[in-house]
C-alpha cells in the first residue's frame, strides 16, 4: 500500500484542499461572519483567528470532503484489488495463511488511517499558523452537537492533539467496514461504494428527527464524539461509551471480513 | 509427492470435480490435460489452498493442504496462466514481497534465481514495462526462491509465442533433469507436454479418465481375429495382455507384438491383424477422451 503512488497522491490532493479552504476561510464574507460569532459571544477576532482555531475548521471540512471517500477507497482495495488482479493468487501460492496475511493488510490499513489524519492534523496546523502567523488560542463551534469552547493556546494545543487522536479513532470504523467488503466477493469500486452508502445513509437518518431517540444506534452518532473531547469539562462517560461502542463495531466489522475471506473460494 | 484422495468440488449446482485420486510420484513431470472447463485449474487451486475441496484429501509430501498448509507449500513453487504482479515495482521489489510470504529467503538466493531465469539486466525495471515472456521468467524466478522441490503451473504456455513455449519447454526439462524438480503442470497444448511428461492423467467434466506414466500409455495394439473374445480371454489369463478394448489390447511389459502373433497363430486362431497403435499425446488424449476414459 505504501509503495503505490496513489497513496501519496492522496496525501498531495488532501494539501490541495486544505490550501483551498484556508484560502476560501480568508474570503471577506467567511471572515466577516466568523467575526460576527466571536463578537456575539464577547470575543475578539484577531485572538482566535489563528492557526489553531483555523486548522480545526480545516480539518473538519477536509475529512468532510475527502477523508471518508480516500480511506473507503483505500481500504475497499486492499483484498479485492489483489483478488481483482490475481496477485492474491500469487501471494496465496505462498505458505502463509490467510489470517496472518489479512492480519497484515488490516494492520497497514490501520497505520494509513492513522498516518493520514495525523498529516492531515500536522498540515493543517503547520499551514494556517504560517498563513496567520501566529497560532492563537483555539475557538471551536459545533452547534449541532451543542459545543461551543474557547481554549488558550498550550491547553488548545494539546486539546487538538487530542481530538486528532480521536478522530483517528473515529475513522477506523469507515476503514474497517471497507475492509470488511473488500474481503467479500465483489469488486474495489463496489467495497468503497457500499461503505460510503452505509455511512451516508446512516448520517441522513441520524438526522430525520424521527429517529431522535434510535439516535444511539447510528453509526455516525457515535464517530462525531471526537468533538466532544472539545468539551469543558469532557463528558468521558459519554465519550467512552461511544468508542467501547466503535471498538465493538470495529471489531465485529474485521472478524466478519476475516471470516468470510478465510472461508471463502479465491477465483481460478 | 502429492496425492488427492476422492476429492470433489463443487461451484453451485455445477460438479466441478468429481472423486478425484491422483498421486504425483516425486521426480516426475506430470501432465494434467484436459478441455477447458475439464477442472484442471479447479483442482489446481485445492492443491495450493485456494479453492476449498467439498470433500476428500489432499497432501503435499504427507502434509495435508489445508491443515498444515505452511508445512506442505513450504517448497512449493506456482506459476499461473497470466502470471500478475505489482506492475509500479521492481521485478527485484516483487521478488522480495513474494519471499517474504515464505520463509526468509537471502539476497544471495534472490540473485540465484534472477540469473537462472536470465532476468539480471532488467530485474531493477519496473513490472509494468516487462513484456509476457519477461513476466513469465520472474513468475519463475518468485516459484524457484523457497527452494522449491515441486512446482505447479497453471497453463504456462498460454499466450506465449512458439519460442517463448520451446523456451518454457526446455526449461521444465532441465529443471526436472538438473534440478530434480517434480512438475506438475495443466495444459492443452498437448504437442508441448509430449515432449516433457513423464506421466499423464487427463479430466474431462471434472473426472478423471486416466492417469499414470506416460509410457504405460503406450503398448496398445490393434488386435482383429477370429473368436476374438475367447483369443482376448486367454491372453489375459496367461498374463500377455493387461487390457482389451474394443479390439484393441495392451500389452504385458516386455512383450512385443510379434510374441502375441506366435502365441495365438499356435493355438489356433486366425489373426487378421496385430498392428501397434502408435500413440502420441495428442491421439492418446483424444482417444482418452472418446473412450470416456477406457483407453
Amino acid at each position: 500500500m505504501f509503495a503505490r503512488k496513489r497513496t501519496y497522491i492522496g496525501y498531495g490532493a488532501f494539501f490541495v484542499v486544505q490550501v483551498t479552504i484556508l484560502g476560501l476561510l480568508q474570503l471577506p464574507a467567511a471572515r466577516e461572519s466568523f467575526e460576527q460569532l466571536l463578537k456575539d459571544n464577547g470575543y475578539g477576532l484577531d485572538e482566535f483567528y489563528g492557526g489553531l482555531t483555523l486548522s480545526v475548521v480545516m480539518i473538519v471540512a477536509t475529512f468532510m470532503l475527502l477523508g471518508a471517500l480516500y480511506l473507503a477507497l483505500v481500504a475497499g482495495d486492499i483484498i479485492s484489488k489483489e483478488v481483482e488482479e490475481g496477485t492474491m493468487r500469487m501471494v496465496l501460492a505462498r505458505p502463509i495463511s490467510r489470517l496472518r496475511l489479512l492480519v497484515i493488510k488490516w494492520a497497514s490499513c490501520t497505520v494509513y488511517t492513522v498516518t493520514l489524519i495525523a498529516f492531515l492534523g500536522v498540515v493543517a496546523l503547520v499551514a494556517a499558523t504560517l498563513y496567520r502567523g501566529y497560532l492563537g488560542k483555539l475557538f471551536v463551534f459545533a452547534p449541532e452537537e451543542g459545543l461551543f469552547a474557547v481554549f488558550d493556546t498550550a491547553e488548545g494545543l494539546w486539546r487538538y492533539a487530542r481530538g486528532m487522536l480521536f478522530l483517528a479513532l473515529s475513522a477506523q470504523v469507515i476503514s474497517n467496514m471497507a475492509f470488511m467488503f473488500s474481503c467479500f466477493r465483489m469488486k474495489p469500486a463496489a467495497a468503497t461504494i457500499i461503505t460510503l452508502s452505509i455511512l451516508f445513509f446512516d448520517v441522513v437518518l441520524r438526522n430525520i428527527p424521527y429517529f431522535e431517540s434510535y439516535k444511539r444506534f447510528f453509526i455516525t452518532n457515535h464517530t462525531v464524539k471526537w468533538t466532544h473531547t472539545f468539551f469543558d469539562p469532557v463528558a468521558w462517560h459519554t465519550v467512552g461509551q461511544s468508542y467501547i461502542y466503535l471498538l465493538a463495531l470495529n471489531a465485529t466489522l474485521v472478524i466478519v471480513g476475516m471470516v468470510r475471506f478465510c472461508t471463502r473460494d479465491l477465483k481460478v | 509427492m502429492i496425492e488427492l484422495e476422492h476429492v470433489n468440488k463443487r461451484f453451485g449446482k455445477q460438479h466441478a470435480v468429481v472423486d478425484l485420486s491422483l498421486v504425483v510420484p516425486e521426480g516426475s513431470v506430470f501432465g494434467l490435460l484436459g478441455h477447458n472447463g475439464a477442472g484442471k485449474s479447479t483442482a489446481l487451486g485445492m492443491l495450493l489452498g485456494q479453492v476449498f475441496p467439498d470433500s476428500g484429501a489432499l497432501r503435499i509430501e504427507g502434509r495435508d493442504v489445508f491443515a498444515d498448509r505452511p508445512g506442505a507449500l513450504r517448497r512449493v513453487g506456482a506459476i499461473f496462466e497470466s502470471p500478475v504482479f505489482y506492475n509500479y515495482l521492481s521485478g527485484w521489489r516483487n521478488l522480495c514481497i513474494f519471499a517474504s510470504y515464505s520463509h526468509p529467503v537471502p539476497r544471495r538466493r534472490i540473485d540465484e534465481v534472477v540469473e537462472l531465469v536470465g532476468l539480471t539486466g532488467r530485474i531493477h525495471d519496473r513490472v509494468g514495462a516487462y513484456s509476457h515472456g519477461m513476466r513469465q521468467r520472474l513468475a519463475l524466478a518468485q516459484a524457484l526462491l523457497p527452494d522449491s522441490k515441486l512446482l505447479i503451473l497453471d497453463e504456462p504456455a498460454d499466450g506465449l509465442d512458439p519460442e517463448g513455449i520451446a523456451e518454457l519447454r526446455d526449461l521444465i526439462a532441465r529443471l526436472n533433469r538438473e534440478m530434480g524438480l517434480t512438475i506438475l503442470f495443466s495444459s492443452h497444448h498437448l504437442s508441448e507436454a509430449d515432449q516433457v511428461c513423464t506421466h499423464v492423467a487427463v479430466m474431462r467434466q471434472g473426472r478423471l479418465l486416466h492417469s499414470g506414466a506416460w509410457h504405460d500409455a503406450h503398448g496398445w495394439v490393434e488386435l482383429q481375429v477370429d473368436r476374438a473374445d475367447e483369443a482376448v480371454a486367454q491372453l489375459q489369463s496367461l498374463g500377455m495382455v493387461t487390457e482389451a478394448v474394443d479390439g484393441r489390447v495392451r500389452l504385458s511389459e516386455g512383450l512385443e507384438p510379434a510374441d502375441l502373433t506366435e502365441h495365438l497363430v499356435r493355438s489356433g486362431f486366425r489373426v487378421s491383424t496385430v498392428k501397434p497403435i502408435k500413440l502420441t499425446l495428442e491421439s492418446f488424449y483424444l482417444k482418452t477422451i472418446d473412450d470416456g476414459g477406457a483407453a
